[in-house]
């Protein structure tokens, strides 16, 4: 990852708004990836509310289905 | 009255179709809901073939809209220093998505596409639901992803408008004829 040499300009409504919808998708697909390689490498979900900073029913909530993919 | 509730059966059912459809292209490019960029080419396959007449009116290929949609998401994501990871094929976007739920939802800009749909009855004066009229109701946008990927092609709004119209005014032709 590069990092910016500069923010868009919040005056650039469309184009500042549009950056964080991009970071958003991008942010949610990561972070199914990160948690399906994590399943598949036996970390719990103990392990993974933790890393993600959010409580481990939070957690397996939003992400349990992925513990089907990562075991199939 | 038999062929007005003909009609709204009809209607009902292309609406049906395109949700469908919108959510299973939406789930394969790892969405949850589809938004109208999926609702755009879920209509591309509609049977009455008005959207696709549209876009080759415009001179518009299915697969250059989906790398304007590609490409305006990476230019986003460059705005702020972030380039897109390589792609990885396992798991698939489709298996990282959570299994539909039992009730069906669209995201924001679906939603929208969805209610302009059902108002467009009215306008319509007794037409038949029709993939073009996707296209109408997507050129009402600004700022969702689908507006800023036709505008990153030079279609405006009223271009959009103008071969949608034109679509739908050979598919009434056809119909006559027939």
């Amino acid at each position: 990852m590069t990092l910016p040499k500069t923010l868009p300009d919040p005056n650039d409504s469309a184009d500042a708004l549009a950056a964080v919808l991009a970071l958003r998708q991008l942010a949610d697909e990561l972070e199914a990836r990160a948690v399906y390689a994590a399943l598949r490498d036996g970390w719990s979900w103990s392990q993974i509310a933790e890393a993600l900073g959010v409580s481990k029913q939070a957690a397996h909530r939003r992400l349990s289905h992925l513990q089907t993919t990562a075991k199939g | 009255m038999l062929r007005s509730l003909s009609r709204y059966v009809k209607d009902a059912r292309t609406l049906t179709q395109l949700c469908s459809r919108a959510e299973e292209i939406a789930r394969g490019h790892g969405h949850v809901k589809p938004g109208s960029e999926h609702f755009v080419l879920a209509a591309l396959g509609l049977a009455d073939k008005t959207a696709s007449g549209a876009f080759r009116h415009l001179s518009l290929t299915e697969a250059a809209f989906l790398g304007a949609l590609a490409s305006q998401h990476e230019t986003a994501l460059a705005s702020i220093g972030v380039t897109r990871p390589a792609a990885s094929a396992d798991p698939s976007a489709r298996a990282l998505v959570p299994p539909k739920g039992s009730l069906y939802e669209a995201g924001p800009s679906g939603q929208s596409v969805v209610q302009r749909l059902a108002e467009s009855r009215g306008a319509r004066k007794g037409r038949e639901l029709l993939g073009a009229d996707v296209l109408l109701g997507v050129a009402q946008e600004t700022h969702t992803s689908a507006a800023r990927a036709f505008r990153a092609l030079g279609i405006s709004a009223e271009r959009m408008v103008d071969a949608a119209s034109v679509a739908l005014a050979e598919h009434a032709a056809r119909a006559g004829a027939a």
